[in-house]
């Protein structure tokens, strides 16, 4: 009896416990606080999705543009034939994964850097390009979504806590996917490509095709991530969506920050650097560049000296607080691999 | 002017800026090819550069080419000072991490020009005669920039091919443990190559600082283009970088005159692309070893 409940438990108690966490925030009736929180889980759903191929050694740094290509489908499909953004952020799924086909296709096939030089350049194609298409996405002046007030099912909330609750949703559903690909098949097989690929393909793994898969998977969640930003800012530009920066670093920080290791590392990552990434902002906004340099310390400290993130930190404290109680609610992968 | 002419011109002119794109992009790929290390802030040494002669021409009136004689030796002493005090920590390390560091030594150095001198962009107005022939006219400092880009190269190809440290860098490129076993000290030949690295992208600096814009965000832009040039020349290849170099100048210039101004960063990163589909180990088909390219992410 006691090990179907415990069983039970395993499964869904870091859902109940991280929703419970994150809900109390709507009580407090703050709206700068949910901005910030809106934010933070935003992109804590971006490091999840880069975290997905950078956890295993794979680093995009052009990411941004699967959240561009989210965002300007649904927003033209809305502007131009009125499709509401709901569905329109399914079209951008489906053209993310195309384009990480096009881009993932003959470039995960190599080895060393190319992949991530390609990323760069990718992205930096499609941004030029959207600037330049200057009479369907208004080039860099970039476009305005009209304000509809509270309209729910256009995507549009008058209230922060409606952003807050779909975010969190989205990132639960995230979390729970990221989960179960990481303990599935797929999972297991491009673990031990990141591993050692050429161990991978002599046991007879197309690691080519699962590299691929997850890629796939990654460009589809940055997608959904770039539908919700540009219904929650209303406004969206080439520079502003598909550049090096903010997404395309910012995301990297978090997961890296985080600790790649861990499901939960970009989460932790992200409500750790983004609030204190706003509140620079907010009180030395009159130094620009701040941010930049704090977040480029920031990451090469961590890489000197906490290679496996805050969640490497929190860990072995867990470890024990399992050891002691048996059972615990979060589960941790023990291996390493790209941070050995 | 004849449609002839103008093709004529901007032939001239891509070539011109294709050897300051080789320049760059010589600095990256040596790094590359010596330690497997790509260097996301090769940009940012390239914008120190511009700041350098920026701040000498300003505060004390020097001129940007003789400043240049500065440079060399400042920016070569910052690349060994930055080799010892930062790469050395991921030199070891996987692929992501080396990555994820430069990438933040970029960030962390563009954000510094930011805090220290502005977002806005800086520029110097340098007067060198109009070089002019027939209906075609070229800048003086394109010339110039390009005449120093082109020797210094050349003192480089001939530093590798033809003097013992030059060789020994080579040999470090080639097989790292064979020079080890040869008596190479091959963590010299990394600092030495990091030095050449920031060296290239300092004096490149200094030379497009008299005539595009300053500011912390322009090691974006050449950075993107040194990853291009590099790629499409082969990684760590030293003639690779430079036919990338001036192929991608050419590009640019004539993708400028053909399609619009407007476009001209399009086709270079889709030709780029390209490159990398149809042949990734770059158009020199030369590989870097297979120790690098191979090496575990």
């Amino acid at each position: 009896m006691r090990k179907v409940f415990t069983s039970i438990q395993r499964s869904i108690m870091p859902y109940i416990v991280i929703t419970a966490v994150l809900l109390v925030p709507l009580a407090l009736k703050n709206d700068y606080i949910l901005h910030i929180l809106i934010l933070s889980l935003l992109y804590a759903l971006l490091g999840t999705s880069w975290n997905l191929l950078g956890s295993r050694g794979f680093t995009s740094l052009g990411h941004s543009v699967f959240l561009g290509l989210g965002a300007y489908t649904s927003t033209l499909l809305f502007l131009n034939f009125g499709i509401s953004p709901w569905i329109g952020m399914w079209a951008g799924v489906v053209i993310s994964v195309g384009a990480s086909f096009l881009i993932g296709y003959p470039t995960l096939k190599l080895r060393g850097p190319y992949f991530t030089l390609a990323t760069i350049a990718f992205a930096a194609t499609l941004k030029h390009i959207f600037l330049n298409l200057k009479s369907i996405t208004a080039g860099p002046i970039g476009l305005l979504l009209p304000i509809l007030g509270h309209a729910p099912l256009q995507f549009q909330f008058v209230y922060k806590e409606w952003y807050y609750g779909v975010i969190l949703f989205f990132l639960l559903i995230v979390l729970f996917v990221a989960s179960k690909i990481e303990k599935s098949k797929t999972g297991i097989i491009f673990k031990a490509i990141g591993d050692d690929e050429d161990a991978a393909e002599s046991l007879g793994v197309n690691s080519a095709r699962v590299k691929l898969k997850i890629f796939a998977l990654s460009a589809a969640i940055a997608a959904i991530g770039g539908t919700f930003y540009s219904q929650y800012v209303l406004y969206i530009s080439p520079e502003g969506v598909m550049g090096l920066m903010p997404f395309s670093v910012t995301m990297v920080t978090v997961a890296i920050i985080g600790g790649t290791n861990h499901i939960l590392g970009p989460v932790i990552g992200a409500l750790i650097m983004i609030p204190i990434f706003e509140q620079v902002r907010v009180t030395f906004g009159y130094i620009g560049g701040l941010n930049i340099l704090i977040q480029g310390l920031v990451l090469m400290i961590t890489i000197w000296r906490f290679r496996q993130g805050v969640m490497g930190l929190i860990q072995p404290l867990v470890l024990r607080y399992k050891e002691i109680f048996r059972s615990g609610p979060l589960s941790f992968s023990k291996s390493s691999t790209a941070n050995r | 002017m004849e449609p002839s002419w103008i093709i004529l011109q901007s032939i001239i002119n891509g070539l011109l800026i294709g050897g300051v794109y080789a320049l760059i992009a010589i600095g990256l790929t040596m790094v590359f090819g010596v330690m497997g290390v790509i260097n996301f802030a090769h940009g940012e040494f390239l914008v120190l550069g511009m700041y350098f002669t920026y701040w000498v021409y300003t505060l004390m009136g020097l001129d940007p080419y003789i400043s240049l004689i500065i440079i060399t030796p400042a920016t070569f002493l910052f690349g060994l000072a930055v080799y010892k005090g930062l790469i050395k920590i991921v030199l070891e390390a996987p692929h992501r991490n080396q990555i994820v560091f430069t990438l933040g030594l970029s960030l962390a150095l563009m954000g510094a020009f930011q805090v220290l001198w502005g977002a806005y962009f800086r520029n110097i107005h340098i007067e060198l005669p109009l070089w002019s022939f027939f209906e075609i006219r070229v800048s003086g400092v394109r010339i110039a920039a390009f005449i120093v880009a082109v020797i210094f190269t050349a003192f480089l190809y001939f530093f590798l091919k033809r003097t013992d440290l030059g060789k020994a860098i080579r040999a470090t490129a080639h097989d790292r443990k064979a020079a080890q076993l040869m008596g190479i000290n091959i963590f010299t030949m990394y600092a030495l190559a990091f030095g050449i690295g920031a060296t290239s992208a300092g004096i490149a600096g200094g030379l497009l600082a008299t005539f595009f814009y300053i500011g912390p965000t322009v090691g974006g832009i050449f950075g993107t283009i040194a990853y291009v040039v590099v790629v499409l020349g082969g990684l760590g290849s030293f003639p690779g970088a430079i036919i990338g170099g001036l192929i991608l100048g050419l590009v640019e210039s004539l993708s400028a005159v053909f399609i619009g101004i407007e476009w001209k960063e399009a086709v270079m990163f889709i030709v780029f692309m390209l490159i990398l589909f149809l042949k990734p180990g770059g158009l020199m088909g030369t590989q870097a070893p297979e120790e690098l390219v191979g090496k575990r992410v």
